[in-house]
């Protein structure tokens, strides 16, 4: 048989490789025996999963239907996979099979690693009908992204080892401390204080510990002030990688600590948004008034106990989480079909337009639908006067109140909250009606879907409430209410045709909007999940910062960097065949693409080091998010 | 620009009382020089031990910082640490880091001036010793003030020495390695097979000699190619020796365990860049750039400066020094001006030229060799030199480190055309200050020479490559530099609009050749005490912008202009920026390749032993029609950059 296409959509972490022998042919991970296209093992603690989705049309075709969506439910179970491969119980075993897939789309790797001469791992013939000449060449496509298709895998290696699919990637990046015991362990810290020296903020550290350094910052950025009338940036030291950023908007002082290589750009947007998040809070007008004759102030005494939850929720999205929102000062979409979200936005404005009695014009000034899961939002919708546009991070800062003002919350209610956007206005305060329209509920398969509607009059609450019942009553009743509830479109990096990619952030400019897919980690362990997320998000800053210099500014317009991560020391490993599993080397590769349109990057899996089916693959995925832009992002929304 | 330099040493102070006593140097440049009274001195040294102490805080126990940065809205500090309780902080102002404003397009970046602060510790180290030998506080004041303060008064009236050698800087700890050596090595030797070979001889009639065995310590043969090509009418296939960027530094040198070997070279290099040329003066430390006003108005300045700023009695010291010193070449000026006058010979100046033996680059030594057969050699530095000249000019004493041990040695300099010959010899090895002697060593070295200058010169000429390279061994005990990206020579001369504010002040010199200067090279003293010209002034240089780029068109970025090739290094240094902060675990290997947009594709790879990065012309097409085996980043470079890798006998493991 002859393999043209072969997409490879997995690598391991821990990469871990069976050295099983073929005396232990019936072990649970022997490739050869079972042949089975889907493994799930768990072994010291990682699992390792491969799984083979069917195809996915839901996004490639955008004429198909939602019915068609439950005709050919998504594969997710190991069970439903491997009763699709039981049906399909051969796999050809002579090279005289002319089964192929024709995707042409390396002709290098069809050269190398053709399987004319592999013997194939399963037996029998190739004769199950059930299954269609199309169906089987699907699944073997689909086979072909998620295992592990260099020859070895079939046959071994010379010992005998074979590779068990794993779709996790290694972690190249130094491992953090995970024993935090004092200030100086944590490798990330923000300080908020006042201008005279009094805390009023920070990540870590319990007071008695920070309050002298509070005295030196002061001290330090007073000194700039009286004696060369500038603002103290940034200290940088080299050897030992740290930053220190600072931010003085008088009465108060922000400084960032950072050991993890992020530029200095990076963290003054960081300490923005936590100016951003104070002010959104109290107004600039009346920190400043607070201050005016009391430059003792405490503000502590004055905040509230969430707005440190707040204020440490963000600290946390900035440091542990992989949050592209800020560091692509950007805002994820929730994927819906276009004629759908189209016929959600006329709703809306024929609504606005046809109900003015009970919102007159000039009362709403923006609404938003979004979709919560997670602690992360999703924008579903938006309702914005023509040519205006809410900055990300004054969105931002409205998910953060959501998320805690509903905390404890039961999702009947509805609030009415005065806010300030500071990049709207830092010296006054809008309106915001925040009301859930959906619970998320596992059985129904619903998610948190939240309406909020901003109006700059204080006593608008009755209005925006009439208006938002009649707004759902209305999506309802249209039958469109079941697209915002439920997110039946989201995707995984299995669902688009790119082979070797693990993991991919695209961010269209225009929009200021990104897509990513879903994240797959087998284990439901938060500590895990987090890990994860951390190992992403320290990938993609890696790539960000090595295209763009201190100031955030990218080196060029147009920007295309590969990375490789190598690992070429010697592992004695190999010598001793005893060991059931050896972890494979690191060979990561990872990509930044930057243009005046979109920016894109890309985690591939381990074991990939040709560049040009990355690029590929690159390709791939920007040409799929351009075809799907009207699915992916919102384009112009409700307008009024 | 540079505003101000601070040296403190807060033990000595032991109380509050006594905090003026911790600086050791407060130097303030520019028009506000002596604005800062007693209070501002004082604020300084708090705030740089308040940073030190706040960052120290945060880092961690075993790591020492010993370099920090600070940005200020408009300003930096750069603030490093010595010998464990020195500070040393330079404060740069106009500093703005948006680089898309036009203005601030040629800005340079700190990091430039980072290296040179570390180099010029390293300079004062290598002749003085370190801080901590100083039992005499004052002293030490005055040896800065001496060495310190003109190293960074030149860089103020002449900046574009900063990048003049380009980002070899930024590595101070390494020196750059010329590739002659390959060059040579890389021809087969054909009827001198059996000849001894041009560096043998060194080691066999030089260093092994009875009689200046282990009193030579070593000998290191730079190769110095002037980066100014000023001779347009010459062919350059008559040029068969010249060399650029890549043949540029330390051919060879023959002791493995001499520790000093980048300080060494790195002063040698920074003397050559910023004055064009190497001669007696430039070694013996008496040439520094002044400003355009004549001496006399010097000499007012210094009437007018506040007492206690030691800079401007240092130059007045220095140029009634130099005055002093030149007097009798002044009087012998004065008499052939007599002569002129009186005979009606208006130009009797250009008389007395014509037998002033000169060393400068090979693209002006025909205008003086009759034969091009005959190379031009001789002694910069030794004790042949004039006996009413100061010491320095016979022996430049040294503080090296050779093996674990560091001492101060005797060094002399020697040239042959291009190349600079230092020898390094103990203190006790007296046999030096005999005539015979040198010139027997003079003869030995010259034959040395010739030798190589042949072999270069039968080298067939490389062709000229479509990458440039820079490589850092970090694997060697002493890191040391490959690199063929030339520097951004000629890049602030748009802010001298032609007319440079420099003069070099050789005084004495300046009288002297004051109406030949627009059109000559600059008058030195030969060590014979007799006239030496030593190239052509600054000016004129500054002045000729076509052809100061790149004579040797090694690769193309010697072809490219300078303002793109700026914009190429500030790219570079974003890169390094970025790896230096990059976590990557530190036994991996980390490649990059970037496209960027003016045509060039970077390629980087950094691991534990080496730093490579490679700028290839991505316009290249010449080897398109070679498949590579893989897709790999490094073989998407393009086979004559596999090939050269391979050549150079690398790892292969790209």
């Amino acid at each position: 048989m002859r393999v043209n296409d072969q997409y490879l959509d997995t690598a391991s972490n821990k990469s871990i490789r069976s050295t099983v022998q073929s005396l232990r042919g019936q072990s649970a991970f022997n490739v050869r025996s079972r042949a089975q296209p889907s493994l799930s093992i768990n072994l010291d603690n990682t699992i390792v999963q491969t799984i083979i989705p069917p195809a996915n049309t839901l996004l490639n075709d955008a004429s198909e239907d939602y019915d068609s969506v439950h005709d050919f439910p998504r594969l997710r179970s190991v069970q439903s996979i491997s009763s699709i491969v039981s049906r399909r119980n051969t796999r050809p075993s002579t090279t005289t099979d002319q089964l192929s897939v024709n995707t042409s789309f390396d002709p290098i790797i069809e050269q190398t690693y053709s399987y004319d001469n592999i013997q194939d791992p399963s037996t029998g013939k190739l004769q199950d009908t059930a299954f269609g000449r199309e169906v089987r060449k699907n699944l073997i496509d689909r086979l072909a992204q998620s295992i592990y298709s260099f020859p070895t895998s079939a046959v071994g290696d010379s010992h005998g080892m074979k590779p068990v699919v794993s779709n996790e990637i290694p972690d190249v990046f130094i491992d953090v401390e995970s024993q935090k015991s004092n200030l100086k362990s944590h490798d990330k810290n923000f300080f908020i204080l006042t201008s005279a020296g009094k805390p009023i903020f920070s990540m870590f550290g319990k007071d008695k510990e920070i309050i002298p350094f509070m005295g030196i910052i002061n001290t330090v950025v007073s000194y700039f002030q009286v004696n060369e009338s500038t603002n103290i940036r940034t200290i940088n030291l080299k050897r030992t990688k740290q930053v220190f950023a600072f931010t003085v908007k008088a009465p108060i002082i922000l400084m960032a600590y950072s050991r993890r290589g992020e530029t200095t750009n990076e963290l003054m947007q960081q300490l923005d948004l936590l100016y951003s998040y104070l002010i959104s809070s109290i107004n600039e007008r009346q920190l400043k008034r607070l201050f005016h004759n009391r430059s003792n102030f405490d503000l502590r005494n004055y905040l509230e106990v969430t707005d440190f939850d707040n204020l440490r929720q963000i600290c946390s999205l900035l440091s542990d989480k992989l949050y592209p929102d800020f560091t692509l000062n950007a805002l994820q979409c929730f994927v819906m079909r276009k004629t759908e979200r189209g016929r959600i936005h006329e709703t809306i404005h024929s609504l606005l337009i046809n109900d003015s009695k009970t919102i007159p014009r000039g009362t709403l000034l923006y609404g938003l639908i979004l979709s919560h899961k997670q602690n992360k939002f999703k924008l579903c919708s938006v309702i914005r006067p023509k040519g205006h546009s809410l900055h990300t991070i004054d969105l931002q800062l409205l998910f953060c109140l959501i998320t805690h003002q509903f905390e404890n919350r039961d999702g009947d209610q509805e609030l009415w909250l005065p806010i300030c956007f500071p990049k709207f206005n830092s010296n006054g305060f809008l309106y915001s009606y925040i009301k859930y329209l959906s619970r998320a509920d596992i059985d129904t398969g619903t998610e948190d879907t939240v309406l909020v509607l901003i109006s700059a009059q204080k006593d608008a609450f009755y209005k925006m409430k009439t208006f938002g019942s009649n707004l759902w009553d209305k999506l309802q009743k249209e039958k469109l209410g079941q697209y915002l509830i439920r997110d039946r479109l989201k995707f995984r990096i299995s669902d688009i045709q790119a082979p070797y990619i693990h993991h991919f952030i695209y961010k269209a400019k225009k929009y200021v909007q990104y897509v990513m897919p879903e994240l797959e980690i087998h284990n439901s362990s938060p500590q895990k999940l987090r890990n994860y997320e951390c190992k992403l998000k320290r990938y993609c800053e890696h790539l960000y910062s090595s295209v763009v210099d201190d100031n955030g500014v990218p080196i060029n317009k147009t920007i295309l960097n590969y990375l490789h991560w190598k690992d070429t020391s010697v592992n004695d490993d190999d010598d001793n065949n005893e060991q059931e599993f050896v972890e494979e080397k690191i060979d990561m590769m990872g990509l930044i693409w930057i243009t005046p349109q979109y920016e894109l990057y890309l985690i591939c899996n381990n074991g990939i080091d040709n560049k040009d089916i990355i690029l590929r693959s690159a390709k791939r995925i920007i040409h799929w998010c351009k075809k799907n832009e009207p699915r992916l992002f919102i384009q112009e929304g409700a307008t009024f | 620009m540079i505003k101000d330099l601070v040296i403190i040493d807060p033990t000595r102070s032991h109380n509050d009382e006594d905090t003026h006593k911790s600086l050791v140097l407060f130097h303030e440049f520019g028009e506000n020089a002596g604005n800062s009274n007693q209070n501002d001195k004082l604020n300084r040294i708090g705030i740089i031990q308040g940073l030190w102490s706040l960052t120290e805080s945060f880092g961690s126990d075993t790591d020492a910082e010993i370099e920090k940065v600070i940005e200020l809205d408009n300003e930096i500090i750069i603030v490093i640490k010595l010998e464990d309780q020195f500070f040393i902080a330079l404060s740069i102002n106009d500093y703005d880091n948006l680089d898309d404003i036009p203005v601030n397009k040629n800005k340079i970046p700190y990091q430039y001036y980072l290296g040179h602060l570390w180099l010029c510790y390293k300079f004062f180290v290598l002749q003085h010793g370190t801080f901590l030998k100083f039992e005499d506080n004052s002293e030490l004041t005055d040896c800065l003030n001496e060495h310190v303060v003109t190293f960074w008064n030149d860089i103020y009236l002449k900046p574009e020495t900063l990048i003049r050698q380009g980002i070899d800087v930024l590595f101070p700890g390494s020196f750059k390695r010329s590739e002659l050596g390959d060059l040579i090595g890389s021809e087969p030797h054909e009827e001198e097979i059996d000849d001894e070979t041009w560096d043998t001889m060194i080691n066999r009639k030089i260093l092994l000699q009875d009689e200046s065995y282990l009193g030579i310590k070593d000998i290191l043969v730079y190769n110095l190619p002037s980066d100014f090509n000023k001779d347009k009418n010459k062919n350059d296939s008559e040029s068969q020796s010249r060399v650029g960027t890549k043949y540029f530094g330390l051919v060879e040198n023959f002791c493995r365990t001499f520790d000093s070997l980048p300080d060494i070279s790195n002063w040698i290099y920074h003397l050559f860049k910023q004055y064009d040329n190497i001669s007696s003066h430039v070694l013996a430390g008496n040439t520094h750039f002044t400003g355009i006003p004549s001496t006399e108005n010097q000499q007012n300045d210094t009437t007018n400066t506040i007492p206690g700023e030691e800079t401007s009695n240092i130059s007045t010291f220095g140029n009634r020094f130099y005055h002093n010193m030149t007097l009798p070449i002044s009087f012998a000026y004065d008499v052939v001006q007599e002569v002129g006058v009186t005979t009606g010979v208006s130009s009797s100046v250009s008389y007395l030229k014509s037998y002033i033996p000169s060393w400068t680059t090979q693209s002006h030594k025909n205008d003086f060799i009759d034969s091009p057969q005959k190379k031009r050699y001789g002694y910069l530095i030794s004790p042949l030199a004039n006996s009413q000249l100061p010491s320095n000019y016979k022996m430049i004493p040294m503080y090296l480190k050779f093996g674990t041990h560091y001492d101060f040695y005797n060094v002399l300099f020697w040239y042959f055309e291009d190349i600079l010959v230092v020898i390094i010899c103990e203190k006790t090895f007296d046999k030096v200050w005999e005539a015979d002697y040198l010139n027997d060593l003079s003869f030995i070295l010259s034959l040395s020479m010739e030798k190589l200058y042949h072999k270069v010169e039968k080298v067939k000429r490389p062709m000229q490559e479509n990458f440039g390279y820079f490589i850092v061994e970090k694997g060697k005990s002493v890191t040391e530099i490959k690199s063929s990206i030339p520097s951004c020579i000629g890049l602030l001369k748009q802010e001298l609009n032609g007319m440079s504010p420099l003069n070099v002040v050789i005084d004495g010199w300046d009288k002297l050749m004051n109406q030949e200067r627009d059109n000559d090279g600059i008058i030195g003293l030969d060590i014979m005490g007799s006239l030496f010209q030593i190239g052509k002034p600054t000016e004129k240089l500054i002045k000729d912008t076509k052809s100061m780029n790149n004579p040797y068109n090694n690769t193309f970025l010697d072809s490219m202009e300078v303002d793109k090739l700026w914009i190429l290094s500030k790219e570079l240094l974003i890169f390094l920026k970025s790896l230096d902060k990059s976590e990557t675990r530190s036994e991996l290997v980390e490649e990059r390749l970037l496209t960027l947009s003016n045509g060039v594709l970077c390629y980087i790879k950094n691991d534990n032993n080496r730093l490579v990065i490679i700028l290839k012309n991505w316009f290249d097409s010449k080897y398109d029609d070679y498949p590579t085996k893989e897709t790999t980043l490094f073989n998407n470079l393009g086979i004559d950059v596999t090939s050269w890798w391979a050549k150079k006998k690398y790892n292969l493991d790209m």
